[in-house]
This record gives C-alpha cells, structure tokens and sequence, in this order.
C-alpha cells in the first residue's frame, strides 16, 4: 500500500498539532490518559443534582474543573455555559499545545472552527416555574399570556442566549481570534467525530489551513437526565456506579451519561511544517453513512456503520488489516455493542479475531456530542504511547460482541493505525481513521 | 473538482407551499405576516410572525410513516413535507406521497435546524406532578412526574431528527449532518453539501434550513434580546411602500427552504431541470464578542468576499442580492456597509430583495432566500424593488435595458453566533 504522501501532497494532508480536554477523569492531557490506561472509572454517584429517587443515580462528572485553571484571564466568559466554558479550557489547551501562540505570523482569516456544541443546560427553576405559575389546571394548558408576561420578568437574556449551541463558535473565536469559516454540528452521539472529519475536508478543500475541531457536552441535568430514562437507554446499576459502563459485557443494561469536551488542532501539513509545529497524529480517512433506517433503532444488518467505516478506509487508502487499534463506540447498551461488533466482523472479516477492539466509555462514561473528539483524541494517545487503553468491566464477554476487547488491562502493542467509531440516535454513522505522522 | 447544479426546490413558509405558490405570492407583492394564532401573543410586544397555513400533514407523508406523526416536532413536520416538495421538484419523487428512492450511499441530506423546545404543555402537565410552592421539586419529579411523558419523548426534540426523518423516509445513506448555527445554519447545510459533491463524496444532496420559532420560548428568547419588532397588527391589504417604513425589529416566521443539489455531469445525463448553478460559498466567524448579537460589518465583508472569491466572480457580475435585513436596525446598518464597500463603488448596484419582510425571520429556514435566488435565474426577478433599510447607496431604478431576469445572485445570512454564510448562484 502507499505510503500517504504518495496519496496526498503535504498541501493536502491534514495532521493534529494540538490537543486538549476537559473530562470526568481529568482536565489535562497526561492526568486522563494516566487514569485511563490504569483502568480508572470516572463514574460515581450524581452530584450536580439531587437524582436520589431517579432511576439512575450516577453519571460521569467533570469535578472541580475552573477555567482559570486554562485562561489567564476566565472574566470576559464568565456568563459562558457550563459546556462553552469546558470548550474553552479545551481549545486553550490544545491552541496552547499546538503553539499557535507563539506563531506570528498565523493568518487568523485562515483558522477556522468546527465544533460539536450541545445546548447549555435550560435555566430549569425559572423555565420550571414560569411554566408552573401559568399552569391552568383545568383546562390543561398554560395560560400563554401570563406565561410570556412571566418569562420576559424571570428569564434572563443573556443566559438564554448562552444556551444556544452556536454561541460557543462566538466564545472561542474571540479567545483566539480565529476568524475563519465556522460551523457547529449536533448529530447526537456521532457530532464530534464528525466536526473533525468535516474539519478535515475543510483544510483538504482549502477553505481553511488551520481548524479547531471537536465537542462539548454538558446534559447531566434533571431534564437531560429524564429523557434518556424515559428511552431506558440508562444503567441503573446504582449499587455500583464504576461498574455500570461495561461495553461488550453480557450483563450490560445501558450507557453512563457523561460530560466534558475535547478540542484538536488541525492543520494543513505544509503549514505545519512551516511553521516547525509538533505533530501528534495524522488524520487518514473520514467516513460519514446514515442509516435511514428507524428513529428508535440501529439498523438491524448495521449498514450504516460498515458503510461509514469502509468510506474512511477507502479515503485513507487502507486496507481493513493495516488497522491495529480500533476505539469501539461501544456504549454499553445492549443493541449498540451487538450491533457494532456485527459491524467490526463484517469489516475486518479474518483481521477481526486479533484486532483489540476497546471502549473507553467503560470509564469515562458517554460524553454524547464530545464522545466523538475524546475517544480520537485517546486514539492520538494510543499511538503516542503505543498502549491500548482497555474496555474495563468486562467480566463475562456477550458472545454476539466476541472480540479482542483489551479486556480490563492496558496493553502496550504497535500502533500505526487506529480507527475510531461513533454512531448517534437518528441513524448518524462517523468514522475515522488516523495514523502516525510519517 | 466538480460542479453543483440545483436540480429541485422545495420552499415552506407563511406564503405557501411548494415554490410556485410562493413566487406568484411573492410577485403579488404579498406578505404572509400576521397575528399568531399558533399561541395567544397577547404578552409580547410583537403579536405578529409568518405562520405556514394549515396543511394536511398525510399529503406529504407516505401511508405507511404516518404512524410517526405524533412523534414529530413542527420543525420535523416542515422539513419532512419542503423535503417532499423538493424531491417531487427534482423529479426524483413521483408524488409528496411517494418516496423518493431509494436514493442511496452516493446522496446525502445536510440540514439546518435551531433548538427545538419542548412542547410546553405537554411538560407543564408532567412538572405540575412536581409542583411544589410553585417550584418544581425534583425528588417527586424523579420518583414520579417525569414517567408522564412519553419514552419517545426526547427523541421528537433533538436537532438532528428533520435530518432522521428525511433520510429514513427517501432512503438515504450517504453523508447526513445538522448545522445548528442560527440564521445562518440553512446556508452553510447547503455550503457543507456542496463542497461533498465538489469533491466527489456525494453525487447528490438535500440541503437547506427548517425551523419554527413561532412558539412560546422562540418569541420569549428573541424578545429579550430585544430583538423583535413591536407590531401589534398587520394589516394584509396594505400596500409595502417602496421605501419601507422604519420599523425597529426583526419578525419571526416558521418555515424554510431545501434544495437538491446535484453534481452537473450526473443531472444533465439524467435530464434534470437546472434551475442555477451552486458556483460560491463564503463563510466567517466573527472574532468580536463576547458581547454577542452584534452583527458587524467586517463579518459580512467577509463572507460576501469570500463567496465571490470562491465563485471567481467580481461584485459587477452580481444582479440580484437577497440580504439577510433581518430588520433589527444595528444589524442591517452593518449589512448595508457592507454591500456598500463592496458593490456601490463605482459601479452601478445590484438590485436588491427583502424576503424577510414577506415571511418573517425563519432563523434556520432563512435558506428560503438561498432558494430565491436559485430561483430568480429562471423566474426572473422578484417583482418589486426595495432599499435596504437605511442602505447608504440607492438601489438602482428599473432601467430599460435591465434583463428579464438575473444572470447571477446571492444571498446572504448572518447569525447571533457571528457566523456568515452566503451563497451565489449563476445561470
């Protein structure tokens, strides 16, 4: 197979020259990746509300993280969202690791944004009791006078605008001035894997040489909470929250719900290499299918999934068993780890029965729309370190999910390339493929 | 590289379904605004927006999908039935009852859509469960209240179902994205795809922005931004003067407009109608903030530069402009500097079409005006002319020798996020 500089010329080629994250095991690049290899779960029992009589009690949490700990200055963003401010320290870090500050002669025209941005929470006790102070028992309905007379007095402007998803592309552009072409996605559970990817084709298409790519999520709240319940997509393991997130495991009854964000730097390789940038990883290939298939359920012969692998594969010029590492979406709940390991022995055929499949939602939860962009980044890291982080838990594995799972211990291996894979509810399929930088 | 031809159009909004109805609506000089009845507006200052008229939703569903109307948002109702209309356009539906398809991994579906609230009196019916002291009490609210609503139910609200639904009801399998960027989120869904079947991802999408704001929290979030005009009544039959009245604010309307792009060699060998081809695509983040909803001027610049750039076109070759003039007076003061720096200068400018006056602000939906000026290359120009609000430059009267209709036009979004995006068609 060719070597990628005989595909793509440096003016094409597209390598990560920064990272950074904000996550339930930690905030720093080192600090996580040391947890994740040790097998440390970032799951424990609820704190940002009181979920004593919901079905499920815990979650993954970022704990304690200030955003002073990553901007000098934290003050213009203080009215941020919970998720943009997690951005923010992300886009520092990995703006920082990147060295961008240090790069004069950076054409901020040049630098653009891609992000995967959910909603900031909802204003509960003041949406709550607007909704309840006009509620009209008997006829069963809100009094929508009353309700916009009480909304316009208890809501607060800039709050509600906070929420919006597209307001964290406003908050990091400012930090960095990036003033490039910018978008934000929210394709569920696949979004940030698919802000890289589209971030990717952005720089290969010349619309940008720089691009701050990835996600954040914060939708550990009570309405967060109740939806994914009412789907019963939820563990309910409450007697032991670490051991709740066990992807491929047969006594698996659903995902951890976590938050953080992740943010990459990527770059045009000539431009990196003009400007003496480290390089982390390369980004090979981008895949991206739908299912069409049903709102409620993956399709049963997972034709998205293959087709969004086979299509980053085919992009990279790869071939299914030049893939040493593949990072698993692998949730926990029933349908998605059988329906996905159906997906990986359909790929990888042969290649499958050696091929170390691993999730690390088993311990850092699902991180929803920055699922994506922290499970690449941990790839980035596998092949820094030449470690595969493990699928912990896994005690008994589901014999519909046999697979190599890098069960509970990190294993070191060699690591050219990796794949990683992400699937959302409403049939979205991403898949990416990267290698080291040669 | 390729090149991207509009092959179908498929428009919603308070003046009609289907782009017929709405070009003759629009050549007629009418406007869709009128007083809610989606709620009882009587809180707000504003009590007017561009609602889509009543429509049987089982004209535009195939039979066997009717089942999941319950479980649709407005938003998702909208999309599903401009989809319809868009691919029955494009000839590659038989009926808007019919699917399309299936149409398969080499098309894709890129959409815009804005935050999707709740259906409030289907969750105040569940919180009162939790009411105590007129607080919501979250211990009953987990124990008990929150098992009122439906399983389903966060499915119906997420973003990226218009784009679910669409591709489950044509089969489509190839890329699928939801841009969620404001009033900027239609152009750049339809940018996105583009570029995919510029590089041969895709040999075909549907593309463009839906959204309803006309609901409580819609009207409740602009208006504390200040944003919305103070129009209590809307009186249909009055005649918009040319130079249109000062009227502070923007006014919300439900709606939007898909479009089916094609790659052109594909079209013509399937003998596709080519309304326009898909030739610029410019988009910018603005880096001011944090003081956020300021529109600026450089931000437009930007993104209309860029487009141009793109289109390796000059301004003088641009005859027809749909500007964002989304009516809050800072923001189309920072629009028309803009177009003034770039096609007043020496020149003789464009002519230029309000389409927001007419249907109301549709946020993620303001890809209608992307849809207009794909239209106007074969329809002509829209009918009336009208100044930009407090446009420093004249706009340039019906001269004799204009043609009949513009051989190139763009058109321009700009969102409290401070994304631009603009898009330029050509004949």
């Amino acid at each position: 197979m060719p070597h990628s500089s005989e595909i793509r010329s440096s003016e094409q080629r597209v390598v990560v020259t920064g990272m950074g994250w904000v996550t339930p095991l930690g905030a720093t690049l080192d600090g996580a990746w040391e947890r994740l290899v040790a097998g440390h779960s970032g799951v424990h029992r609820t704190e940002n509300f009181d979920t004593s009589t919901f079905p499920t009690t815990f979650s993954a949490e970022v704990c304690g993280y200030q955003l002073g700990d990553d901007l000098a200055d934290p003050s213009p963003y203080a009215e941020s969202s919970r998720v943009t401010q997690f951005l923010l320290g992300a886009c520092a870090q990995a703006w920082h690791a990147a060295q961008l500050d240090a790069f004069k002669a950076l054409d901020l025209r040049r630098v653009g944004l891609y992000l995967a941005a959910g909603e900031g929470p909802l204003d509960l006790q003041n949406f709550a009791g607007t909704c309840l102070a006009t509620w009209n028992e008997s006829a069963n309905t809100i009094d929508d006078v009353k309700w916009a007379e009480e909304a316009l007095v208890r809501f607060n402007p800039l709050t509600e605008l906070a929420q919006e998803p597209h307001m964290a592309l406003n908050e990091l552009s400012h930090w960095s001035g990036a003033a490039g072409p910018a978008m934000n996605c929210l394709t569920a559970c696949a979004a940030s894997a698919q802000a890289i990817g589209e971030a990717t084709e952005m720089i290969r298409q010349g619309d940008a040489d720089v691009m701050i790519a990835g996600g954040g999520n914060s939708m550990i709240h009570p309405l967060g909470i109740t939806g994914f319940s009412r789907l019963t997509a939820l563990s309910t393991r409450n007697d032991s929250p670490t051991e709740a997130s066990r992807p491929f495991d047969a006594k698996r009854d659903g995902f951890v719900i976590a938050e953080g964000s992740g943010i990459v730097i990527l770059e045009r390789l000539s431009h990196a290499i003009q400007r003496n940038a480290p390089i982390w990883a390369e980004v090979m290939g981008y895949g991206n299918a739908a299912d069409g298939y049903r709102i409620t359920d993956q399709d049963p012969e997972s034709r998205g999934t293959i087709d969004s692998i086979q299509a980053a594969l085919t992009d990279a010029h790869l071939s299914p068993d030049q893939i040493d590492y593949f990072n698993a979406h692998g949730t926990g709940t029933k349908e998605n780890d059988r329906q996905e390991s159906l997906a990986i022995r359909q790929v990888f055929g042969e290649h499958a029965k050696t091929l170390p499949v691993s999730s690390i939602k088993s311990m850092i939860g699902h991180a929803m729309t920055a699922a994506g962009v922290i499970e690449f980044i941990s790839c980035v890291l596998a092949i820094q370190h030449q470690l595969l982080p493990p699928t912990i838990n896994l005690q008994t594995i589901d014999p519909q999910c046999d697979l190599d799972h890098v069960a509970n211990f990190a294993r070191p291996a060699n690591i050219r390339n990796a794949l990683t894979s992400n699937a959302g509810f409403g049939g979205q399929n991403v898949a990416l493929v990267l290698g080291k930088y040669a | 590289m390729h090149r991207v031809v509009v092959t179908g159009i498929g428009t919603i909004s308070s003046l009609g379904i289907g782009h017929q109805e709405f070009w003759q609506n629009l050549r007629e000089g009418k406007r869709g605004i009128q007083r809610v009845t989606r709620f009882d507006p009587g809180g707000f200052a504003c009590q007017v927006a561009g609602e889509v008229p009543a429509f049987k939703l089982a004209d535009f569903i195939p039979k066997d999908y009717r089942k999941t109307a319950k479980l649709l948002s407005r938003d998702s109702e909208l999309a599903i039935v401009a989809a319809a209309e868009a691919l029955v356009d494009a000839g590659l539906a038989e009926s808007r009852t019919t699917p399309a398809g299936p149409l398969g991994k080499r098309f894709g579906c890129h959409i815009g859509a804005g935050l999707i609230t709740p259906d409030l009196n289907e969750l105040s019916s569940a919180m009162a469960m939790a009411n105590v002291d007129m607080s919501l009490d979250i211990r009953r609210w987990g124990a008990q209240a929150m098992n009122a609503l439906s399983p389903l139910w966060m499915l119906k609200y997420l973003p990226n179902m218009l784009a679910s639904h669409i591709t489950i009801i044509h089969g489509i399998h190839g890329s699928s994205n939801t841009i969620t960027c404001g009033e900027a989120s239609g152009h750049l869904a339809i940018g996105e795809a583009m570029r995919a079947i510029q590089r041969g991802a895709l040999d075909g999408a549907i593309c463009g922005g839906i959204e309803s704001k006309v609901n409580l929290m819609g009207f409740a979030r602009q208006a504390l931004l200040g944003r919305l005009a103070p129009v209590r009544e809307v009186n249909r039959d009055e005649e918009i003067p040319l130079s249109e009245e000062s009227q502070p604010g923007t006014i919300l309307g439900e709606g939007g407009g898909l479009l089916v792009l094609e790659e052109m060699e594909s079209a013509k060998k399937r003998g596709a109608r080519i309304y326009a081809e898909l030739v610029g695509f410019g988009a910018r983040q603005d880096s001011r903030g944090p003081n956020p909803g300021q529109l600026s001027e450089q931000g437009f610049e930007t993104a209309i530069r860029r487009a141009l750039a793109n289109a390796n076109m000059l301004p003088d070759q641009i005859d027809l402009i749909i500007p964002n003039a989304s009516g809050v007076l800072l923001e189309d003061q920072a629009e028309s500097k803009a177009l003034d720096k770039i096609f007043v200068a020496g020149q003789q400018p464009p002519t230029t079409a309000r389409i927001k006056s007419r249907v109301g602000n549709l946020s993620a939906g303001n890809s209608l005006e992307a849809a207009v000026a794909a239209l106007s290359l074969r329809a002509g120009f829209p009918q009336w002319n009208s100044t930009l609000q407090y446009a420093t430059s004249t706009v340039k009267p019906d001269a004799p020798e204009k043609p009949p209709s513009p051989s190139a036009a763009l058109s321009i979004s700009g969102s409290l996020g401070g994304q631009y995006a603009v898009l330029l068609f050509r004949r």
